[in-house]
């Protein structure tokens, strides 16, 4: 939707045409209004917006996230913190999951890097933004491109001052010398994996190799080692994307299964220390000999369970084999991750909320970080009664049948309360925001 | 009213007399409650009126920082500019119980008193970190930033040193539209309270030109990051409750969905 004009000249149309710094494939007389809902657009599919994890301070403005700051809510009700942008969807790939893809009929618009900066300064001020997400399709050479994305950052960081949060895609293929250049003025810099295995990617995305992809990778995990380590001697280091690295995987586009799904995210975890991996289930957007038929909504459900899957082994100490395996390679679509662990290992419960160890807790349906520390907490006073349980943030529909109180079973919750469980349980929502 | 009902400490709604109420219920020593005066005249006779006591106040603050630590200052303080009914005898409650039971006694979840008052806690808190992402501001004319909010509890003051941190280059203006007052903020970080009148002065030149068409920007990112297909409109309502919707600048729930916002 176009906002209604005010008689006021946009601030941006001054600027724009002539701009020394306009990209080549920029159209002059494009506004920036268009821009904005071109190259948000094409950006909104990713889903990578984490903005917590690092730290910064100084003169100038801002101070980058620390809890994890969510300025709104779109309408398909994800948090907003960032302004997610592509500088470009130019692109001289052909990638056929993708909607930006050379051969696709799609409007085209590159922003300028002197648009990005004012509209990240002005927004952020503003304060509706945490900061800035950028990403782009490769315009002329993945070298050209990535020396656009790293002016726009070092110019915010440099000229502006400008302390908030910055997330750059690297382009695949860029060489280290502008990866190592972005490393040091972002916080988080990610390169999309896109698909789960090679044989996926060179069918898919023929240009693109899998060492376009894993060299930057491989760099930026090196570069924030290295940085670590360096700042650990002298703390006025320069930091290296210091709140990481993430990456995305496409779910649904390829014919991969859940295990070979996870085994690599969690190769990915212990290899290049990556921070999170997001799963973005495929949107058909190209009709495709190659890819799936595009029939029905969206697998979000796979999507939601290879999160709380993720979450398990990343946070919760479960290995990926005690998830998925040659046995059951796809996850449970009826239960979650955990129910569906916990059906299988009847040996293990019930478990006496009285005595269990934190570890222990923590495997059990529906209790989650923050309800196992209350009973921990709660159990230093008084033993627990069966009473206690739902106060404590215990999920009793899910939980109940793993537990006993003081010995006794714990009955399940009178009906009214599932209602009041679509408040979505601590697992739950371990979404793409944390 | 038989002997078993408890004393009643009434205050005046400020803080120094909640405060003091609360140290005169505790010294009690004998069952208590701390209620607002106005409450009602059916029980007035039963309660006993604490005058504002600054001097009061502090000695119990200091005696809450001695012997319970800062995290419980700031708890006792959130509590009392909840503005929640009830919520200043929760504070008495679950103060009287530390200082029998340590400070320790918040993880105590299955005491009633300690469930109450960290809902309270929460909600408070909550809605402080909620307004550091939903506060807006507005360019003005005279270059300083202006952000209307409608808080449910009195939380400006809590949400002022974020900004202070934030725009540590700009000038700005935190304006409670409920109660009338703000906090501003000079570059450099150093923030002060404004009154009704200072705030008023302040919005006398109106907002400045760019203004509007920053707003159509970000409305017009608002709406195209949303996934169509994706709608879901009871999670945004859950994440982004409908009353803080009136002082933002985009319009949630679709083209029309917000009231305009009151302040423009
Ligand atoms: S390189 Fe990126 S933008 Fe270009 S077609 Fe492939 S996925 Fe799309």
């Amino acid at each position: 939707m176009l906002a209604a004009r005010s008689g006021v000249a946009n601030p941006f149309r001054r600027r724009s045409a002539g701009d020394p710094g306009a990209h080549p494939a920029y159209t002059p007389g494009v506004d920036v209004e268009r821009k904005i809902e071109v190259l948000a657009g094409a950006a909104k599919y990713d889903v990578s917006c984490a903005s917590s994890g690092s730290r910064r301070a100084g003169e100038g403005t801002g101070n980058a996230s620390v809890g994890g700051i969510c300025h709104s809510w779109s309408d398909d009700g994800r948090c907003i913190s960032l302004l997610k942008i592509l500088f470009s969807n130019h692109c001289i790939y052909d990638c056929a999951y993708c909607a930006n893809r050379a051969s696709n009929p799609v409007p085209r618009a590159s922003f300028t890097v002197d648009e990005v900066v004012r509209l990240t300064m002005e927004f952020y001020r503003r304060n509706y933004i945490e900061g800035l997400f950028l990403s782009s399709g490769v315009v002329r050479s993945p070298d050209h491109t990535m020396e656009e994305l790293v002016r726009v950052v070092e110019r915010l960081r440099v000229d502006e001052r400008f302390h908030g949060y910055i997330h750059l895609k690297a382009i695949p293929g860029a060489s280290p010398d502008l990866v190592r250049r972005a490393g040091l003025a972002v916080d988080r810099l990610s390169v999309n994996i896109e698909l789960p295995s090679e044989v996926s990617l060179r069918r898919l995305a023929p240009e693109k190799s899998k060492d376009d992809i894993l060299r930057p990778m491989a760099s930026i995990a090196g570069g924030i080692v290295e940085s670590r380590a360096e700042r650990r001697r002298h703390r006025s280091a320069p930091a290296y994307a210091p709140a990481g690295q993430s990456t995305q995987l496409i779910v649904g586009a390829s014919p991969e299964d859940d295990r070979r799904i996870l085994d690599l995210a969690h190769g990915l975890y212990r290899k290049f220390g990556l921070k999170r991996v997001y799963y973005s289930a495929y949107v058909p957007v190209n009709p495709d000999p190659l890819l799936p038929p595009p029939e029905g909504p969206p697998d979000i459900l796979r999507e939601h369970r290879l999160y709380q899957a993720d979450w398990l082994v990343r946070l919760y100490g479960f290995a990926p084999a005690e998830i998925v395996d040659d046995a059951r390679p796809n996850l449970d679509r009826a239960v979650d991750p955990k129910t569906a662990w916990a059906l299988r290992h009847p040996e293990r419960f019930p478990v006496e909320v009285n005595r269990a160890d934190r570890d222990t807790l923590l495997r059990v349906p529906g209790i989650g970080f923050k309800s196992a520390a209350r009973i921990l907490a709660t159990r230093r006073f008084a033993a627990l009664r069966a009473e206690d349980l739902a106060p404590l943030g215990i999920v009793l529909r899910r939980a109940h049948a793993f537990l006993t109180c003081g010995g006794r079973r714990v009955l399940p919750p009178p009906p009214r309360a599932v209602a009041v469980d679509d408040r979505q349980p601590e697992l739950f929502a371990a979404g793409c925001c944390p | 009213m038989g002997a078993t009902v408890p004393q009643r400490f009434l205050h005046d709604g400020s803080t120094d007399s909640m405060l003091a109420a609360i140290a005169r219920a505790i010294a009690s020593g004998r069952p208590a409650a701390v209620a607002p005066a106005a409450e009602g005249s059916l029980f007035a006779e039963d309660g006993e009126p604490v005058p504002a006591d600054p001097a009061a106040a502090d000695a119990l603050l200091g005696r809450i920082g001695r012997d319970l630590g800062g995290d419980w200052v700031r708890r006792i303080l959130r509590l009392l500019c909840s503005e929640e009914d009830g919520a200043e005898d929760v504070a008495f409650r679950a103060l009287a119980l530390a200082f029998a039971r340590g400070a320790g006694v918040m993880g105590f979840h299955a005491n009633p008193d300690v469930r109450r008052a960290n809902a309270i806690d929460r909600r408070v808190a909550g809605e402080v970190h909620r307004l550091k992402g939903l506060l807006r501001f507005r360019r003005l004319a005279s270059g300083r930033l202006w952000g209307p909010v409608e808080p449910r509890h009195n939380v400006v003051a809590m949400v002022a040193p974020h900004f202070g941190r934030r725009l540590g280059a700009e000038r700005w203006l935190i304006h409670d539209a409920v109660r009338g007052f703000g906090a501003a903020g000079e570059p450099g970080g150093a923030v002060r309270p404004c009154d009704a009148a200072a705030v008023e002065a302040e919005l006398r030149g109106g907002l400045d030109a760019s203004e509007t068409d920053y707003q159509g920007l970000w409305r017009t990112y608002f709406d195209a990051i949303a996934i169509r297909t994706r709608s879901n409109p009871r999670a945004q309502r859950r994440a982004m409750p409908a009353r803080y919707w009136a002082c933002l600048v985009e319009r949630p729930g679709g083209p029309g969905g917000a009231p305009r916002p009151a302040s423009k």
